[in-house]
């Protein structure tokens, strides 16, 4: 199993926190996974400056589809980030096993928008979101919202009580 | 147990901490004392007795000041505390914080030292201002 962690984050690479990650779990490389941040050249220029000690590659949906069964088959270790749950869940309905040595999907911030409720401190879902994590956790992920290692932390279990609240 | 007290000029204390809060939701075991405008030296000095009188009372096994500038107000009032042998809970000032020195921070709540602390934090700090620089644009490989 090549994936060591599987982070949801909107920041997609923060150089800081991936350093902290990084320090605590198996990392040779991160595949970085976003249909926007990998079309612009110039922003994907700035994600990959902000790691410099690991190798990067930044994919959109499409291509990581096709490279991710490469990545799962190597003997290294690697981490998957997703600025998007809904990114995630288009990459499993292609038929990828993203299990990891982590055991769960980790979820760091995800900014208020305008069409989201907020499920804990900087973390907020928008319909499309909510749907994907259910369709992850039915998958049998579970889902693990931290914004960093040593943090409290709650499930999708626990945010989906308080959104049926 | 170490407890940071982010000592500085106005507001910036108070607002290091609300911006940690944005990247790690929780920022344990951290306080500040700004040295105010309006309040000058004297409330400033008492303002940090009180917060070490507190402090001393909890346990822990020292103090780290953060503070903001070498030989200002707050760095000199936080030394007559960090120089004073007697008290029970040993105190280090380490000077010149920034925002992802005071991230680094938080990774060192459970250490028991404040000296050994204040200098890993310096050694760290020191690679926290950086020049950008465009990466050179290579094609993906495929080596995983």
């Amino acid at each position: 199993m090549a994936i060591s962690f599987v982070r949801i984050d909107d920041r997609v690479i923060h150089g800081q926190l991936m350093t902290r990650w990084a320090k605590e779990r198996p990392c040779d490389g991160i595949v970085a996974i976003d249909d926007a941040v990998a079309a612009d050249p110039l922003l994907s220029q700035v994600m990959k400056g902000a790691v410099t000690d690991v190798k990067v590659w930044l994919f959109d949906t499409q291509t990581a589809i096709t490279k991710l069964p490469k990545v799962i088959a190597s003997e290294k270790k690697y981490f998957v980030i997703a600025k998007s749950p809904v990114t995630l869940q288009n990459i499993c309905k292609a038929g990828i096993d993203i299990s990891n040595l982590n055991n769960n999907i980790n979820v760091g911030p995800m900014s208020a928008r305008a069409d989201t409720v907020t499920i804990g401190s900087n973390q907020c879902v928008n319909p499309a979101e909510i749907a994907a994590f259910d369709y992850l956790t039915e998958l049998g992920h579970q889902i693990d919202f931290r914004l960093v290692p040593d943090a409290s932390a709650y499930s999708w279990q626990d945010a989906q009580a308080k959104l049926n609240k | 147990m170490i407890h940071f007290v982010i000592a500085t000029h106005g507001p910036l204390a108070e607002a290091l901490i609300t911006s940690a809060k944005m990247v790690f939701g929780e920022l344990p075991s951290t306080s500040s004392v700004s040295l105010t405008e309006a309040g000058g030296i004297e409330l400033f000095k008492q303002d940090f007795a009180i917060h070490m009188v507190a402090l001393q009372q909890q346990k822990l096994d020292g103090i780290v000041v953060l503070c903001d500038l070498e030989c200002g107000t707050p760095y000199n009032v936080a030394c007559t505390y960090a120089f004073d042998d007697s008290l029970p809970v040993p105190i280090t000032v380490l000077t010149g914080i920034n925002f992802p020195t005071l991230l680094m921070a938080a990774d060192l709540t459970e250490e028991n030292d404040p000296t050994s602390v204040a200098h890993t934090l310096k050694q760290e700090a020191l690679g926290t201002i950086v020049v950008a620089k465009k990466p050179a644009t290579v094609e993906q490989d495929d080596d995983f």
